[in-house]
C-alpha cells in the first residue's frame, strides 16, 4: 500500500496494538502500580496530602491483625462459596432446559434475562422493600401461607442478613451463568449428541458422557467470572445493609471503600486492595489446576 | 443382522415433502446405497431408519417387524456421520463406549474393542486421543464405534465426502472389503456415483424425495428407467438429443435433423409406447465411435476437445446438437469435419413427455 511510509510500514502491527497498550498502560497497569507505592505509605486525607511517610510493609501486618478485614475476609468467602455454586448449578440447569425444544423458550429466555438487566442499585432496592418485615412481599407470602408465625427483618438481624444478600446475588447472577452456558451450549455440534443416540446411550449418559466433557470450557469461563465478580461485590450490600447490622454483612469490597472514602485512610486501603488482587489470583488458579486435573483424568 | 423394509415412507418438514412414498426392499447382509443429488431426500431417509428423525407415514419393519416407535437407542444400529463424530476421550474409549452402555463385563468389552481395532487397523491408535486423530482415522474410529456393538443395521451417511480424493478412495476398498468380512446390513448415503456403483449390491437413485429407481449397478447404467436416471448415472453424462417418430415407406425412423436413425426390429415397440412423436434418443458417450468415411455412419463437426488425463473428450457439433464421444486418442481437432456411429443396441429411445425410457 502506497501511503504507508517505511517506517509506517515496519512498525505497522506495532501501532495497531498501540491504542491497547496505551489504554491498559494508564488504566490498568500505572493505576495498580500507584495502589502499589500508596499501599506502602501512611498517605491520609485527612490533614495535608502532602506529607506522608513510607511506612513499608505496616499497611499488610495491620491488614492482618485488623479484626474488621478478617471479618470481611470471612464473610466474604461464605458468600463466594455458597451463592457461585449454587448459581452455576441454578444457571446449568436453566440453559439445558432452555436448550430444549419447549413451548415459549423465547419468553423465557428473555424473562430469566430480566435481573441481569436491572442494575445494581435497583436491585438492592427491590431486595429492601421485598425484604421488609411490614410489608415485604416475602414476609408477606411466608406469613400468610403458614411457614412462618411472625414476619422476619432478614436484612435487619445478624443471623440472617448474610443469607439475605447470598439470595439477592445468586437471584441477580443466576441469569448471567445461564446465558454463558446457554450460549455454549448452543455452539455445541449436534453430531456427537445424534451419535450417542445411536450408541444407544440414555440421556443421563449422554450428558454426563458427551455434553459435560464439551461444555467444560464454557462453564469454566463461567465459573471465574463469576468466581472474580462476586469476590469484588459491593452495590447490592453498599445499597441494602452497608455492611450491617453490626459487622455480619461486611464484605471486602465494603471494607476498603470505608477505608479510603470514610476513614480517608488511603495508604491502608491500598495495602487491603493488594491482598485482595493476590487472594482472587491465587484462588483461580487453584480452581483452574483442580479443573485441569480433574477434566485430564 | 436383519433384513430392512420401507413401506410408503413419506417424511414432510411443513409444507415440503422431503421423501415420498418411499418403498424400499433391503435384504438381510445386502450393501445397498441411496444415490442422488443434494435435495434428493436420502439422508433423511437414512435419518428416518436410525430413528433420529420421525417420518410423517409408513412403515419401516427389521426383519418384519414394525420399528417406527422404537427410539434410536433401541433400534441396535450403528450409524456413522459425515461429519466424522469422535468422542473427546481415547480411542479406546470411544470404541468401547456402546458396550459400556450395554453394561458388557470388561473382559468381553476389552475383547471387543481389540478386536474391531484391529480390523479397522487402528489397534496401534488405541491410548491416542481421538480428537487429536487426522480425518481417515477419525472416520475409521466412527466405523469401529458403530461396529464393535454389532448392529443389526450400519448406516453410512456420506462417510468419505470430508476425506481427500486419495484417501476416499483407499477408505472406499477398505469399506467393501470390510463388507465383504463381516456381511452387515449396510445402507449408504453418497452423492457420489463411482462410490455407489463400486459399493452396492443395490443402488437406489433418489430426486426430489422420489424413488426413481432401484436396481443393480449394471442395469442402472445399462438399462435406466427414466430420464433422470439415464443422466445422472455415467461420467460424462449421456447424449441426449431431441428427435421426431417419423415413418417412411422403408421403415420408422428418428428424425434428429441432422441425421436420422432407421429402427429396425424395435420400431414398431417404440411407436407402439410412446405418447407422442417428440422422443429423446440416448447414447452414452463412450458407446460411440468416430469413423474416418461416412459409410453406415453420420457427419459431425468438431467443436471442442477436452482432456481428461489418459482420455479425451470429443464434443462434436451434427446441425443444432452438440454430442460427447470419448476416445483415447486425439486424432482430430476443432473444426475438422468427422463421422460418428453407434450401437444400436446401447442406444436409448426416451418418451420426452413421460420421461420414461422406451428401449
Amino acid at each position: 500500500m502506497k501511503y504507508k511510509t517505511p517506517f509506517i510500514e515496519k512498525h505497522w502491527n506495532k501501532l495497531l496494538v498501540l491504542p491497547t497498550v496505551v489504554y491498559l498502560g494508564i488504566f490498568a497497569f500505572a493505576s495498580f502500580g500507584l495502589v502499589v507505592f500508596l499501599s506502602l505509605t501512611d498517605i491520609s486525607f485527612k490533614g495535608e496530602i502532602a506529607g506522608f511517610n513510607f511506612v513499608f510493609a505496616k499497611n499488610y501486618i495491620k491488614a492482618l491483625t485488623d479484626p474488621i478485614f478478617q471479618t470481611s475476609l470471612k464473610n466474604t468467602a461464605i458468600l463466594v462459596c455458597i451463592a457461585v455454586p449454587i448459581e452455576m448449578l441454578l444457571g446449568l440447569g436453566i440453559a439445558l432446559m432452555l436448550n430444549q425444544d419447549i413451548k415459549g423458550k423465547r419468553f423465557f429466555r428473555s424473562l430469566f434475562l430480566l435481573p441481569l438487566m436491572t442494575t445494581p442499585i435497583v436491585v438492592g432496592n427491590i431486595w429492601r422493600l421485598m425484604y421488609n418485615s411490614e410489608f415485604g412481599l416475602i414476609n408477606y407470602i411466608l406469613t400468610s401461607i403458614g411457614i412462618l408465625n411472625k414476619p422476619i427483618p432478614v436484612l435487619g438481624q445478624p443471623e440472617t442478613a448474610l443469607f439475605g444478600i447470598i439470595l439477592i446475588d445468586i437471584w441477580e447472577w443466576t441469569p448471567f451463568v445461564m446465558l454463558i452456558i446457554l450460549s455454549g451450549l448452543q455452539a455445541l455440534p449436534t453430531a456427537p449428541y445424534e451419535a450417542a443416540l445411536v450408541d444407544g446411550a440414555s440421556s443421563l449418559q449422554i450428558f454426563r458422557r458427551i455434553t459435560l466433557p464439551m461444555l467444560t470450557p464454557t462453564l469454566i469461563v463461567a465459573l471465574l467470572l463469576r468466581l472474580m465478580d462476586a469476590i469484588k461485590i459491593f452495590d447490592v450490600v453498599y445499597i441494602t445493609t452497608f455492611g450491617g447490622p453490626g459487622l455480619s454483612t461486611e464484605i471486602i469490597g465494603l471494607t476498603i471503600y470505608k477505608e479510603a472514602f470514610r476513614k480517608l485512610n488511603l495508604g491502608y486501603a491500598s495495602a487491603l486492595t493488594v491482598i485482595v488482587l493476590f487472594v482472587v489470583i491465587i484462588v483461580s488458579n487453584i480452581i483452574l489446576m483442580i479443573i485441569n486435573k480433574l477434566t485430564k483424568r | 443382522m436383519v433384513s430392512v423394509k420401507l413401506e410408503n415412507v413419506t417424511k414432510k418438514f411443513g409444507n415440503i415433502i422431503a421423501v415420498n412414498k418411499l418403498n424400499l426392499d433391503i435384504k438381510d447382509g445386502e450393501f445397498v446405497c441411496l444415490l442422488g443429488p443434494s435435495g434428493c431426500g436420502k439422508t433423511t431417509t437414512l435419518r428416518c431408519i436410525a430413528g433420529l428423525d420421525n417420518f410423517t407415514e409408513g412403515n419401516i419393519y427389521f426383519n418384519g417387524e414394525v420399528i417406527n416407535h422404537l427410539p434410536p437407542q433401541q433400534r441396535n444400529i450403528g450409524m456413522v456421520f459425515q461429519f466424522y463424530v469422535v468422542y473427546r476421550m481415547s480411542v479406546r474409549e470411544n470404541l468401547a463406549f456402546p458396550l459400556e452402555i450395554k453394561k458388557l463385563p470388561r473382559t468381553e468389552i476389552e475383547y471387543k474393542v481389540k478386536e474391531i481395532a484391529e480390523i479397522l487397523k487402528i489397534d496401534h491408535l488405541l491410548d491416542v486421543k481421538a480428537t487429536k486423530l487426522g480425518p481417515a482415522d477419525k472416520q475409521r474410529v466412527a466405523l469401529g464405534r458403530a461396529l464393535v456393538k454389532e448392529p443389526r443395521v450400519l448406516l453410512l451417511d456420506e462417510p468419505l465426502t470430508n476425506l481427500d480424493a486419495k484417501l476416499r478412495a483407499e477408505m472406499r476398498i477398505e469399506l467393501k472389503k470390510l463388507h465383504e468380512k463381516l456381511r452387515t446390513t449396510t445402507i449408504y448415503v453418497t452423492h457420489d456415483q463411482i462410490e455407489a456403483m463400486s459399493l452396492g449390491d443395490r443402488i437406489a437413485v433418489m430426486n426430489l424425495g422420489v424413488l426413481q429407481q432401484y436396481d443393480t449397478p449394471y442395469n442402472l447404467y445399462y438399462h435406466p428407467k427414466n430420464l433422470f436416471v439415464a443422466s445422472f448415472i455415467g461420467s460424462p453424462s449421456m447424449n441426449f438429443i431431441d428427435c421426431s417418430l417419423v415413418e417412411k415407406s422403408d421403415g420408422i425412423y428418428l428424425d434428429a435433423g441432422s441425421f436420422q436413425v432407421k429402427l429396425v426390429e424395435e420400431g414398431e415397440f417404440v411407436k407402439h409406447n410412446a405418447t407422442s412423436s417428440d422422443l429423446i434418443l440416448g447414447i452414452r458417450p463412450e458407446h460411440i465411435t468416430l469413423k474416418q468415411n461416412p459409410d453406415d455412419a453420420y457427419e459431425a463437426m468438431v467443436d471442442l476437445v477436452e482432456n481428461i488425463g489418459d482420455k479425451y473428450i470429443i464434443h462434436l457439433k451434427s446441425g443444432d446438437h452438440i454430442i460427447k464421444v470419448i476416445t483415447d486418442e486425439k486424432l482430430l481437432n476443432p473444426g475438422d469435419k468427422t463421422y460418428f456411429s453407434f450401437d444400436r443396441k446401447k442406444m436409448h429411445v426416451i418418451d420426452k413427455k413421460t420421461e420414461r425410457v422406451i428401449i
